[in-house]
């Protein structure tokens, strides 16, 4: 069993994770101003309404850029490296820190469009990244 | 109501520890010896204290740091301070001190910092102290560490403006060779562009040499109005303007990964001194990464933006060049000491103003730059000192 940090989901963020667990990227939608916010926080972070609702995303985004890792910031990630750090603009508009996976360092792009996968940790499952199937 | 703090308050004593690895000596030791340092400088006991501003060491933090140092040094201030900025935290401390003079909250502020994280943390310890400031939920669960972060954040600024690996090297050459003046440098054999980027890949594009030191050691400054200035020893050098500006904390949640902060510290710091970048005889920028002293000085303004690359490869940073930069060797080679790191370059540019860098000094230096980053390019402060003369 790896020992790589599980995230423990709080109130505010509980949707979140069950989401992923269900295989979906959830992100919180403000019905006053329209401001979609990642991560999750219980009053809208553009306006301060608390009129924020869960909508489910479209799990694609594009790479803003990507650093590859070697030495990790956190226990249980020994066997994984090198891996690939990355900044992913969502469509919906918030930027996610995550990992792309299913991609060699030397193809990743600016722009590259990427969709989300999940990786099961414990109970809960992480939203990973890899480049998006050709349609 | 609006007070200009412009030539208000000014820096009468400094004191410096030695940097590198320090065995033996813990953070509040450090925290102390620099504080004692600093009071001899000025020629003031402890009893003339009454602010303390402190900030939280890695190795030795306590909830209540200022009061608990105050206690270790049995000083009893009217205002006390634990200040967390990360490397931004120094320039802050002296903005609230001022701010606490001209309202007559106190009259003689220490500014005192001290760390050793070099010595008293092994490395996993600095790694595991290192996640704690990440998003628990968001950031942990990637394992990916800071220094990636700052890879994203210089990868983005090669693509957006055509920024070379050789034109990173180059801030890492120059702080050696300002360090290599410098007998309080922790590193001082000179290196070339080929030296950095022969170094080890450790965050790409980010190489070993691209990275700063990590280090023991401490600083301090002394901090009264104006007024008082010249009842010290030393050459008063005065607090002219300090700007702050604060966009994020994890770098995911960013407004941008290629413009910082700086972009309304150094206008906001500028504005209050009634000056300009053009106007600075050096600067002392935060180089905890070679990259992140390029955004910075486009930011501040001693370049346009985009343009930091070239503007560092043509010598610009030099000694000799139109703004001198990291005098003292900077993050990069003197020492980085966590977040009492910033403290060398405000004692540095105090060295500086006084006119007494020896082999490094700016001739003429009348006025001069210091700016502190925090975070992942989060927290950013600007301050601008000068000499009587720019009063």
């Amino acid at each position: 069993m790896s020992n790589k940090p599980i995230p423990k989901p709080t109130p505010e963020t509980a949707n979140f994770w069950s989401g992923c667990a269900a295989g979906e990227l959830r992100l919180q939608h403000c019905t006053s101003c329209g401001h979609v916010q990642y991560p999750p926080r219980k009053l809208c972070s553009g306006c301060f309404s608390q009129d924020v609702e869960w909508r489910r995303a479209s799990g694609h985004g594009k790479i803003r850029s990507w650093s590859v890792v070697i030495a990790p910031g956190a226990p249980g990630f020994e066997a994984e490296v090198p891996f690939i750090s990355a900044l992913i603009a969502l469509d919906e508009g918030p930027t996610m820190l995550s990992v792309l996976r299913e991609c060699a360092a030397a193809d990743v792009e600016f722009e590259q469009p990427v969709e989300v996968i999940f990786e099961q940790r414990g109970e809960q499952y992480v939203p990973y990244f890899k480049p998006a199937s050709t349609t | 109501m609006s007070v200009n703090l412009r030539g208000s308050v000014a820096i009468v004593g400094m004191g410096e520890t030695e940097v590198g690895v320090l065995r033996g000596q813990g953070s509040t030791e450090l925290c102390a010896e620099a504080a004692r340092r600093a009071l001899l400088d000025a020629a003031i006991t402890k009893a003339d204290i009454d602010g303390l501003v402190t900030c939280n060491p890695w190795v030795e933090p306590h909830l209540y740091h200022a009061e608990m140092f105050s206690e270790y040094m049995q000083i009893f201030p009217s205002f006390c301070m634990t200040l967390n900025a990360g490397g931004a935290t120094t320039l802050t401390a002296v903005l609230r001190a001022a701010s606490a003079i001209v309202t007559g909250v106190c009259d003689t502020v220490l500014i005192t910092h001290g760390d050793n994280p070099r010595s008293g943390m092994t490395g996993a310890e600095t790694g595991a102290k290192m996640t704690t400031t990440m998003n628990p939920q968001f950031e942990l669960p990637y394992g990916v560490p800071l220094t990636n972060g700052y890879g994203m954040a210089a990868r983005a600024h090669m693509h957006e403006y055509g920024t070379t690996s050789e034109q990173f090297a180059q801030v890492a050459v120059s702080a050696r060779r300002h360090a290599s003046l410098n007998p309080a440098a922790e590193m001082r054999d000179p290196i070339t562009i080929d030296d950095v980027l022969n170094s080890t890949v450790v965050a790409d594009p980010l190489h070993a040499l691209d990275c700063s030191l990590w280090s023991d050691g401490g600083g301090a400054v002394i901090v009264v109005a104006a007024e008082r200035a010249k009842d010290f020893p030393n050459k008063p050098v005065y607090f002219l303007g300090c700007g702050e500006g604060h966009w994020h904390e994890h770098l995911f949640q960013a407004r941008s990964l290629t413009t910082t902060a700086a972009s309304e510290s150094g206008p906001r710091a500028f504005t209050m001194a009634g000056l300009g970048p053009k106007d600075m005889d050096f600067a002392q920028v935060y180089d905890c990464f070679t990259p992140v002293a390029i955004m910075e000085l486009e930011d501040l303004g001693f370049c346009a933006k985009g343009e930091g690359g070239s503007f560092v490869e043509n010598g610009n940073i030099e000694l000799s060049g139109t703004i001198p930069v990291n005098t003292h060797g900077g993050l990069l080679s003197h020492s980085h000491t966590g977040h009492p790191g910033t403290m060398f370059a405000l004692t540095e540019t105090v060295t500086q103003l006084r006119g007494t860098g020896g082999e490094r000094q700016v001739p003429e230096a009348e006025v001069g730059l210091v700016h502190g980053q925090g975070g992942v390019i989060s927290s950013h402060a600007t301050l601008i000192l000068g000499t009587e003369a720019t009063l």
